[in-house]
C-alpha cells in the first residue's frame, strides 16, 4: 500500500539550462537521500522554480540529468509529484474527487475501496474531513493547499516537490501548514525537495538547505540542520534558529 | 508536534451558513426579475404613448393593445403553430451547428498549428451576414426544410467554433501540469482537464448560438417557408398587415428570452463550480 517498497534518492547530476545567451542554471549538482528533507533556497528569480521544473520534467535541462532512484527523467510524471504555488486545485472537482484523482488516473489507478481508504486518511491528517464534498470556490487559500498537498501526498511519489507552495498564503495560514506538512511529514516519511525564497521557511522544514547563487544559479553551499526532532513554534524564536538564518541571508546577499 | 491547532484553519474555510445565504439569493433574484419586468412596463407605456399621440409613424404604428390583440387571437389561430415550427428549427439546427463545432473548437483550441492555420478561415465566415447566403442556399440545397436549417447551422456552427476554442487555448497552464505531474498522459489531460474545462464555454456557446439563431431565423425563412415565425413576418409585411409584423416580433423576442433562461439555468446546474466572479 502507501508504506512504500524501495524509495530512491533524487540525484540532480551537473545541471545546465539556457534560455538564448542567458544561463539560468549552471552546473547544478546535489543530491537528496531517501525519505530526506532538502529545502533549497535562492534569490527571487534566481533560477529556483526552473530547477524545479526541470526536476519535474517539465523543463528539459540543456546538459546534465537528473536521476530519481537511478533512473533518468524525461517528462513529467507520478513519481515527482509537484505542489505548485498557485492554487492548481481543479476547480469543478470537489474536495475528494481532487484527492483521489491521481488515483484515478492509469499510472497510479487504485481499486474504488482502496481510494477511499486513502483518502479519508488524508483528509482527516489534514482536517479536511468536515470539507470532503466542498467545491474549491468555498475553501480559503490555505484550504486549498492541504487539498493540493493530500492530492500530491495520495498518488504515493517517490519524491514530493513544492514549489514555494506557502508563498501565497499569510503568514499565520502559512506558519499552521508548515507545521502541517512537518506533521504529515513525521507520520509518513518522503523524500522532499522544497524550493523557497524564505530562509526561515526552509530552515525550519528541511534537514539539509542548498544555497543558490542567483544569475546564473549554482549551488553555493549545502548547510546541514542541527534540529531533528525539536521543530516546534518555539524555535523559530531560539538564538541557533536566529542565527543560522542570519548566516544564510549573508550568504544569499552576498551572491545576489 | 501532534498537537496542532487547525482551528484558524478550520475557522478561515468555514462557507457562509446555506439558509441566510440562500435566502439573500432569491430575494435578490426575485428584486432583479420584478426590474427586469418594469423595464418592459416602461416600454410598453412609451409605445402607448407614441401610438396614441400619433408622434411618430403617421398612423402606422399599432397600439400595444392590437398588438396584443393579435398575438391572442393568433395563438388560438395558427400563430401558435408557428411559434412551434421555429422553435423547433431553431433548436434542432442550432444543436446539430454546436455539436458539429465542439470537435472543431477542441482542435483549434489544442493544437497551435491547426489554430494558425483555420482561426483566420473560421473568423472570415463568422463575419458573413447568413442572409447574404441566401441565393446560394437556394441554389444548392432548394427551398426544402434542410435550406433553412443551413442557414441556422451555420450561424451556429462558427460563433460556437470561436468560442470554445477561445475557452480552451484559455485553459491555464498550472490545471495541466497538476495533472501530468500526478500522472495523467496526453489522452487523460484531454479527458480530464479540458472537457469540464469546457464545458461552461460550450454552454455560453449555446446561449450565445441560439441567440444569433433567432436572429438569422428571418433569413433562414425567407427561403420559401410558408410557416415559421419569420414567414409571418414576411407575409404580413406583404400586406401591411403591421400589427401582426410587430406580433411576430414580439414573439421572437419573446422565445429566445425563454431559451435564454433556460440555458442559463442548466449553466447554473452544471457549472455550480465556478466563482461567481468569473461567471
Amino acid at each position: 500500500m502507501t508504506t512504500s517498497v524501495s524509495r530512491g534518492g533524487l540525484a540532480v547530476a551537473g545541471v545546465s539550462k539556457r534560455y538564448g545567451s542567458m544561463t539560468i542554471l549552471d552546473e547544478v549538482d546535489f543530491h537528496v537521500a531517501e525519505g530526506e528533507f532538502v529545502a533549497v533556497v535562492g534569490p527571487s528569480g534566481s533560477g529556483k522554480t526552473t530547477l524545479l521544473n526541470t526536476v519535474a520534467g517539465f523543463v528539459d535541462p540543456d546538459e546534465g540529468e537528473i536521476l530519481v532512484n537511478g533512473a533518468a527523467v524525461t517528462g513529467p510524471g507520478p513519481s515527482r509529484c509537484v505542489v505548485f504555488q498557485e492554487y492548481a486545485i481543479f476547480p469543478w472537482l470537489t474536495v475528494r474527487r481532487n484527492i483521489e484523482f491521481g488515483m484515478r488516473l492509469k499510472a497510479r489507478r487504485r481499486p474504488a475501496a482502496q481510494r477511499d481508504e486513502v483518502v479519508d486518511r488524508y483528509l482527516e491528517l489534514m482536517g479536511l474531513t468536515a470539507f470532503a464534498d466542498a467545491l474549491p470556490k468555498t475553501l480559503s487559500g490555505g484550504m486549498r493547499q492541504r487539498v493540493a498537498l493530500a492530492r500530491a501526498y495520495a498518488v504515493d511519489p517517490e519524491i514530493l516537490l513544492m514549489d514555494e507552495p506557502f508563498a501565497a498564503l499569510d503568514a499565520q495560514t502559512r506558519e499552521t501548514m508548515q507545521e502541517t506538512l512537518l506533521e504529515i511529514n513525521q507520520k509518513e516519511k518522503r523524500t522532499v525537495l522544497f524550493v523557497t525564497h524564505q530562509v526561515e521557511e526552509a530552515i525550519f522544514l528541511a534537514e539539509r538547505v542548498v544555497v543558490m547563487s542567483a544569475r546564473p544559479a549554482r549551488v553555493r553551499e549545502v548547510v546541514p540542520v542541527p534540529w531533528q526532532g525539536r521543530r516546534t513554534h518555539e524555535l523559530k524564536t531560539t538564538v541557533e534558529f536566529i542565527e543560522l538564518r542570519r548566516e544564510i541571508e549573508t550568504m544569499l546577499r552576498g551572491s545576489a | 508536534m501532534a498537537e496542532i491547532d487547525l482551528a484558524p484553519a478550520r475557522r478561515v474555510g468555514v462557507p457562509d451558513p446555506p439558509s441566510r445565504d440562500t435566502a439573500r439569493r432569491v430575494l435578490a433574484r426575485l428584486r432583479n426579475g420584478l426590474l427586469g419586468l418594469a423595464g418592459f412596463a416602461v416600454l410598453v407605456v412609451l409605445w402607448q404613448i407614441m401610438a396614441v399621440s400619433r408622434i411618430v409613424g403617421d398612423g402606422l404604428l399599432p397600439r400595444p393593445d392590437e398588438v396584443f390583440g393579435v398575438i391572442w387571437s393568433g395563438l388560438g389561430t395558427g400563430l401558435a403553430n408557428d411559434v412551434l415550427i421555429s422553435s423547433r428549427r431553431v433548436v434542432v439546427w442550432v444543436s446539430i451547428g454546436i455539436v458539429a463545432a465542439v470537435p472543431v473548437g477542441f482542435l483549434l483550441g489544442w493544437f497551435p498549428l491547426v489554430r494558425a492555420m483555420l482561426n483566420p478561415l473560421v473568423n472570415f465566415f463568422r463575419a458573413l451576414p447568413p442572409i447574404a447566403l441566401v441565393p446560394l442556399v437556394i441554389v444548392y440545397f432548394g427551398i426544402g426544410e434542410p435550406a433553412r436549417g443551413i442557414i441556422l447551422m451555420y450561424a451556429a456552427f462558427f460563433a460556437t467554433v470561436v468560442i470554445v476554442f477561445e475557452g480552451i487555448a484559455g485553459i491555464e497552464d498550472k490545471y495541466v501540469r497538476a495533472a501530468q505531474t500526478l500522472g495523467a498522459g496526453r489522452a487523460e489531460v484531454l479527458t480530464k482537464i479540458v472537457l469540464p474545462f469546457s464545458v461552461p464555454h460550450i454552454l455560453t456557446a449555446a446561449r450565445v448560438s441560439l441567440g444569433i439563431g433567432w436572429a438569422s431565423l428571418v433569413a433562414a425563412e425567407l427561403v420559401a417557408a410558408q410557416d415559421g415565425l419569420g414567414a409571418v413576418i414576411q407575409n404580413a409585411g406583404n400586406f401591411l398587415d403591421i400589427p401582426r409584423v410587430y406580433a411576430g416580433i414580439i414573439l421572437i423576442g419573446f422565445c429566445a428570452l425563454v431559451m435564454d433562461a433556460l440555458i442559463r439555468l442548466l449553466s447554473a446546474r452544471l457549472v455550480r463550480w465556478q466563482d461567481r466572479g468569473s461567471r
